[in-house]
């Protein structure tokens, strides 16, 4: 071992010296043995690096600094409660909201809907609650393209928009009015071709969920809307529902296979 | 044991270490006042982190290593400061007289200040820390090589920064970072 990699490799080596001892190193240590320059080399290396630790670690510690210490860690973990209080309430507030939510949504949900068994109940809640919802059906309805039209546009002044998509079988409309069963709007109409008049029918719920002669009942649904058309021999109906939701529609109407 | 230092025991790593996590931000950083707010921020983060400290044996290491973290990331969002090329250190053994000139700790930090930051850590941790090689490599993760030959060259930069009277002309003055 020449004497450069002799002292690259006692750069290695701690300050005591010790690592001299290890067997990986035993050349180097032999080496130190037998050449008095490297040795003297060595040891003015040990001095050098016991000094420099020595003046390394000898840095004065700024008075008070333990105190700051602390108040630094008071102060931090005043803010991490603090943080964790606020994420705690926000939790807590968003669980409040969203059980109100289903209790809201529960209480929507549970509201009886008054299905009755007859035309004549209907006919009087739509005569007791909306006495003027019954529009009178102009005479002059006499065939199914001024039905379609004269029906729109009643559509349109109740503020329901049916859209021209949606393929309404309006020939069958004759007439619309607007009741309210436990808050929610509904409008019948019937339209009689054998007479070639018109009536306002309004009809208990519980027949939503008959197709009459067997046909099934066509479903549109919008946001909040659904209309519901179907027949029953000669006669055509239309039931317009607000704010109902398609699961409310198919609790009541269980049958219809023609919801879609 | 985790238990020894439960979230409201960090003040017993204060009490043992407040004084050696200064020194060692001191050293790193060279200024009082960073080496303050870099001891106040490593207990912090200690105080945050008490979980992972699994055994105490190790907490000053572990708080050794929270601090240069936190030291590194201020160096990141600092500008550069100049600091020496060790690529030109001398790789010769030395064999000339080291007869040591009068240099105090001032010296001494204006040397580590000149150092750049993969050099003078580990350094200071073999010098202040005493740290083996190995433990050095492991508390800095990188090889156990790349550790011997960073503090052959820093060791080397050192001796010639505090003792052989114009033996720093050896030594690249030319302003730049190890990569």
């Amino acid at each position: 071992m020449n004497c450069m990699i002799a002292q690259r490799i006692i750069e290695a080596c701690r300050l005591s010296g010790d690592d001299l001892n290890l067997p990986e190193l035993a050349p180097a240590a032999a080496h130190l043995e037998e050449c008095p320059d490297c040795l003297s080399h060595f040891r003015q290396r040990q001095a050098t690096d016991a000094r420099i630790a020595a003046v390394m670690q000898d840095v004065p510690i700024p008075d008070g600094l333990r105190g700051r210490v602390e108040t630094r860690l008071y102060r931090a973990r005043r803010v991490r409660r603090v943080r964790r209080l606020a994420g705690w309430s926000v939790a807590a507030a968003l669980l409040v909201a969203g059980v109100l939510a289903l209790w809201r949504q529960s209480q929507h949900a549970s509201v009886p809907i008054a299905v009755q068994p007859s035309s004549e109940w209907a006919i009087q809640v739509v005569q007791e609650k909306m006495p003027d919802a019954e529009v009178p059906v102009p005479a002059n309805l006499t065939d199914a393209q001024a039905v379609a039209s004269w029906c729109t546009r009643q559509l349109a002044k109740l503020g329901l928009k049916v859209s021209p998509s949606a393929r309404l079988p309006l020939s069958g409309l004759v007439g619309i009015a607007r009741t309210s069963v436990e808050g929610h709007a509904v409008a019948i109409f019937q339209y009689d071709d054998s007479r070639g008049t018109a009536d306002l029918l309004a009809l208990p719920l519980s027949q939503f969920d008959v197709g009459g002669d067997g046909s099934s009942p066509q479903v549109w649904q919008t946001r909040n809307l659904v209309v519901v058309t179907w027949t029953e021999g000669e006669t055509a109906y239309v039931a317009v529902l607000k704010n109902w939701s398609r699961r409310e529609w198919q609790q009541l109407v269980p049958r219809t296979g023609g919801v879609s | 044991m985790a238990s020894e230092y439960g979230p409201t025991d960090v003040r017993l790593l204060v009490d043992e270490h407040y004084r050696s996590l200064y020194r060692y931000a001191y050293r790193l950083s060279g200024s009082v006042a960073d080496a303050e707010d870099l001891t106040q921020e490593a207990f912090c983060t200690a105080h945050e982190r008490i979980g992972q400290l699994r055994d105490p044996a190790c907490a000053r290491a572990w708080l050794f290593r929270i601090l240069r973290n936190h030291y590194l990331v201020r160096l990141r969002s600092k500008p550069p400061l100049p600091t020496v090329s060790m690529d030109e250190l001398a790789n010769q053994p030395d064999h000339t007289d080291e007869t040591p000139r009068d240099w105090d700790a001032e010296d001494l930090q204006r040397a580590l200040d000149e150092m750049p930051e993969a050099f003078r850590t580990p350094i200071i941790l073999f010098y202040f820390e005493q740290y083996s090689y190995r433990e050095i490599a492991e508390l800095l993760g990188v090889p156990i090589g790349t550790v011997m030959s960073r503090l052959a060259r820093a060791k080397a930069f050192l001796r010639s920064r505090l003792h052989a009277q114009g033996a720093a002309e050896k030594v690249n003055l030319a302003t730049s970072r190890v990569p």
